[in-house]
């Protein structure tokens, strides 16, 4: 047949299926009027003419039937006419139809979005570099097992030693105030080695890049690279920024090139503005050159594997090589490398930022299952409301084949429905930016779907529907028509509805679960807040104060400093003012390992294994009057005073778990603590003149204070210090009124915007109140989903019961008792399921407990509430149909039947 | 009359035989099958109407509504061009097919 032809009467098949309908009736009539005319011809009469006509064409829809087979196309429009059917059945139950479509995309729209969302962000791999599949990340195993960074020597040593990796590069990066003609600015500053940019494999946008050359000592023209995105900000992408100089924390530095566009660093979760040689990094320490100690690790590190080179084998020569070093440096003693496939993450960051998304990803599979099993059963509901149907169907002579052909094609149709609209959501979840935000925190995610998550989605629902759908068919093929015709509606089906019971008993349990953890998280958050820290951040301002721009000498940096209290104090509106390195909650503070006097390791057992000893203390240096500004109560001893200056004794205040951790059961007061010196002189010990109460310094989820020891900021020199103000009326200060005292000292010293501590403290539970929140609106939606599915069984029930609440009501019942046993057989399942959820919750609870700090092992009243909202959502959903049942007219319910 | 059963494809060989001198509707393609192979065999509808159909889809017969001898609307079917030809390049096989049986039968 000519192709042409042949779509014409596909054509015909298919569209004018009418006229085509019309014209076969037509042609096989006319048929038989002339055969019927040639029998009276032959002397019949016109009526025996007409039977015997139609005796010989031997049925006329046969023939029909038989014509139409031959029609090309007929396939096509069996399937059309198939599709049109079960959108006609779907479209008679709209509350189902509508439920199961909505159910199963919430479900699988969640479920995209949050593998978008990972995928585009905690799991993509770095973006802008050349062949990241190569890339692999290197970290230093130490003694106790924890993974950690790499010292520069190792790095070194490893870098020349290894031929399975074609190149290693070393970095780190932090946040650092940055000067430019646009004026002050803080920016994310890559230190990097030499090798960064040759082995991510980047190539400048303008200029050019880092070189190993350019990894020289500081004082000799530094160079920095910057990112596109600082290029387009602070130079307006203009080609003259190349040669020009930046001051990077008081240094001037060239800007040599401009990183290509979107390229963020070999930190995923931390794009990068600045690049900088890593010997840039000294000023930053105050503790000498970061680079020389073998003991000390400070860098992240990212290799490629040379051609032909596995993961496998890196890790098996990277272990050989370092446990040479091992065997050469007691600072490597025990200590071993791993090497990860893929950049972008540390362990550290594994581990610690995916929590929320680990938990979120929790309640949103949870949600997916409770959708799928309320999908399940509403299927189950309308199988037994079409039970008759089928029957019908299947005694007028239809096959059970062609039977589950048509429910396969309505489930694929709720499916593909589902799958639609799921995507719709989850396009409309990623694509609103703060959204996403609210999980993770990265401003260039990548978060276009991806078409395999969308297709396994959909596969999903397709499961899932097809299941639903197909049920009844099982059911009738089991069952012989007569029987369940005869049987008629208020035969009840036990063996259903039991696994329909258990199906919402499973929904009522599961959302018990997520409201109770939802609970439980918002609990224990509002606790934290509630909770005394410790110290009292109310009507107190903070602002970080960096004098280094200013290029004072040690001398001249505390008396900026003094004079900068000294100012401040002077304020009619100032209480007290104070200094402080680490403003709490400060979780970037820095921890070392402290002993009492005489107990103390040598240098050489504390190299590289500071972090090996029990006792590790977080050191604040301050000036007098912090406890004041803070509320902090002074349990022992004294408080420092302006005589503890650079050239008293060295002193130090310790907290209370600090002092009982240090002397059990002794008063600390006079002894002496060492704190030890990694590198150049040897720290004297110093003496313990106070103890104060603790303070949650590092983060309110914490679940005990951690240890802190107070150190005058006149003796250990700190990198900064941040100004902490305290005013008679409890409204913040300014900034121009900081900046103002600052300038008026050292004009080119910076100051950072002032922020109430208070904004700060709460800032730190963000976590804790984004996981309550999200969990508590997937638990809602599965309490809402748990409710559609009791009462559709619920509902059902009485439907069956139909008769048998008549016969009651006619017999006398009042309304009132048919209600309640309606309502007593939802709240029988209710209680089931709020049994098993109370176990599950046991489990749940342990798994967030190990997420997120702070919340309870079983939080009593979490599971409380949250039974009591399933009450009355178990209530409402029975309620309607007890309602039904209580009205029920006993001679029209008899007379259905 | 004797019944003889339908060759496969000889149906189709027999009705574009039966158009070829004019066209005819679906009763009168029946009784000129039988009259050409002298009552050997007679169409029934539920061949003949499906063979009819497949063929107009072909593109072998054309088919238009006509007034019939008791001037009721009938559709009629027509050999078009292509079915002409089909009709000869059939008829050509069929009698290579047929000298073949015969050869091969009555060969001792």
């Amino acid at each position: 047949m000519r192709p042409i032809s042949m779509v014409r009467h596909i054509w015909r098949t298919v569209a004018h299926r009418r006229r085509a309908e019309l014209d076969l009736d037509e042609e096989l009539h006319a048929y038989i009027e002339l055969l019927a005319a040639e029998h009276q011809r032959a002397g019949a009469g016109p009526e025996a003419a007409r039977r015997a006509a139609l005796l010989a064409t031997g049925g006329i829809e046969r023939v029909k039937d038989e014509t139409r087979d031959a029609w090309v196309g007929e396939s096509i429009s069996n399937a059309v006419r198939a599709v049109r059917h079960a959108l006609r059945s779907l479209a008679r139950s709209p509350v189902y139809t509508s439920t199961a479509i909505l159910t199963l995309a919430i479900g699988i729209g969640g479920a995209t979005a949050m593998i978008t969302i990972f995928k585009g962000t905690l799991l993509r791999p770095l973006p802008a570099v050349r062949a990241p599949a190569q890339l692999v990340s290197v970290e230093v195993v130490a003694s106790s097992g924890a993974l950690g960074e790499m010292s520069y020597p190792d790095f070194r040593d490893i870098r020349g030693e290894t031929h399975t990796l074609s190149g290693l590069t070393a970095y780190n990066g932090t946040p650092m105030q940055v000067h430019d003609a646009a004026g002050d600015t803080r920016a994310m500053v890559n230190y990097v080695s030499g090798e960064f940019f040759s082995v991510l494999g980047v190539r400048a946008a303008a200029g050019r890049l880092l070189a190993p050359s350019d990894v020289v000592p500081r004082t000799i023209a530094p160079v920095v690279v910057i990112s596109y995105r600082f290029w387009q900000q602070r130079f307006g992408g203009a080609v003259s920024a190349v040669g020009s100089t930046l001051d990077v924390y008081g240094y001037p530095l060239t800007i040599i090139g401009v990183a290509p566009k979107g390229f963020i660093g070999a930190m995923n979760l931390y794009p990068m503005d600045l690049w900088i040689p890593l010997t840039m990094l000294q000023p930053v320490s105050n503790e000498g050159d970061p680079t020389a100690r073998r003991g000390d690790g400070w860098f992240r590190a990212v290799g490629r594997l040379a051609p032909g080179h596995t993961v496998a084998e890196a890790q098996r020569e990277l272990s050989l090589i370092m446990s040479r070093l091992a065997a050469t440096y007691p600072e490597d003693r025990g200590r071993g490398i791993r090497v990860f496939a893929g950049a972008g993450l540390a362990s550290y960051d594994r581990s610690d930022v995916a929590r929320l998304p680990r938990l979120v990803s929790a309640a949103v599979a949870m949600v997916l299952l409770i959708a799928c099993a309320n999908v399940a059963n509403l299927g189950l509901v309308r199988a037994a409301a079409r039970r008759r149907e089928l029957a019908t169907r299947l005694a007028l002579g239809a096959s059970r084949r062609s039977l589950a052909g048509r429910l396969a094609i309505e489930g694929a149709i709720l499916a593909l429905g589902a799958a639609m609209l799921g995507v719709a959501l989850a396009r409309l979840a990623v694509w609103r930016a703060p959204f996403v935000h609210t999980i993770v925190a990265m401003p260039d995610a990548d978060l276009s779907l991806d078409w395999r998550v969308v297709m396994a989605a959909a596969l999903l629902a397709l499961g899932v529907a097809m299941l639903v759908s197909l049920a009844p068919v099982s059911h009738a093929m089991r069952v012989s028509p007569g029987a369940v015709l005869k049987d008629g509606a208020a035969g009840a089906v036990r063996r259903r509805s039991r696994a329909q019971r258990l199906l919402v008993a499973g929904q009522v349990a599961a959302s018990l679960v997520l409201l109770g953890a939802a609970t439980a998280v918002f609990d224990a958050m509002q606790r934290m807040l509630t909770a005394d820290p410790g110290f009292d951040g109310h009507g107190v301002t903070y602002a970080w104060i960096d004098p280094h721009t200013a290029r004072l000498d040690s001398a001249g940096q505390l008396a900026f400093y003094r004079q900068v209290l000294a100012d401040v104090r002077r304020d009619a509106n100032v209480t007290e003012a104070a200094l402080t390195s680490t403003p709490p909650p400060q979780e970037w503070s820095t921890r070392a390992s402290v002993f009492r006097a005489g107990e103390e390791p040598s240098r050489e057992q504390l190299a590289g294994h500071d972090f090996d000893f029990p006792i590790r203390s977080y050191i604040d240096n301050v000036s007098p009057a912090l406890f004041a500004v803070l509320h902090i109560p002074l349990l022992r001893g004294r408080e420092f005073t302006s005589a503890d200056d650079e050239h008293a004794a060295h002193v130090v205040i310790v907290s209370r778990r600090l002092g009982e951790a240090l002397w059990p059961g002794v008063n600390p007061i006079g002894k002496l603590l060492v704190w030890p010196n990694l590198s150049g002189a040897p720290r004297p010990p110093l003496l313990v003149v106070g103890e104060v109460a603790d303070t949650k310094h590092a983060s309110l989820a914490d679940a005990e204070p951690p240890f802190v020891m107070y150190v005058p900021y006149t003796q250990e020199r700190p990198t900064n210090l941040s100004l902490l103000v305290r005013t008679r009326d409890g409204a913040p200060v300014s900034a121009a009124w900081i900046r103002r005292i600052v300038a008026g000292i050292a004009p080119s010293a910076r100051v950072e915007e002032p922020r109430p501590l208070g904004s700060v403290i709460a800032m730190t539970l963000e976590p804790q109140r984004l996981a309550s929140l999200w969990i508590g609106a997937f638990g809602s939606l599965a309490l809402v989903l748990a409710a559609v599915g009791l009462y559709g069984v619920v509902a059902q029930g009485v439907l069956q019961r139909r008769r048998e609440l008549a016969v009651r009501t006619a017999l006398g019942a009042r309304p009132r008792a048919i209600a309640w046993l309606v309502i007593g057989e939802g709240l029988a399942l209710g209680a089931g399921g709020a049994g098993a959820g109370l176990a599950a919750s046991v489990l749940a609870m342990r798994l967030v407990r190990a997420e997120l700090e702070g919340v309870g092992a079983f939080d009593a009243r979490a599971i409380a509430v949250a039974a009591a909202l399933l009450t009355a959502m178990v209530l409402l959903a029975c309620w309607i149909p007890a309602r039904r049942a209580a009205r029920l007219d006993p001679m029209v319910a008899l007379r259905v039947d | 009359m004797p019944q003889t059963p339908l060759l496969q494809g000889t149906l189709d060989l027999l009705i574009l035989k039966a158009l070829s001198l004019e066209p005819l509707h679906g009763l009168a393609v029946s009784r000129r099958v039988e009259q050409i192979t002298r009552g050997a065999y007679s169409v029934r509808p539920g061949s003949l109407f499906p063979a009819l159909h497949r063929l107009e889809q072909h593109g072998w017969l054309a088919a238009s509504w006509g007034a019939s001898e008791h001037n009721r609307r009938a559709k009629y079917y027509r050999l078009t061009p292509a079915g002409r030809r089909q009709l000869a390049a059939e008829t050509d096989e069929w009698k290579r097919v047929a000298g073949a049986m015969r050869a091969a039968l009555e060969s001792a």
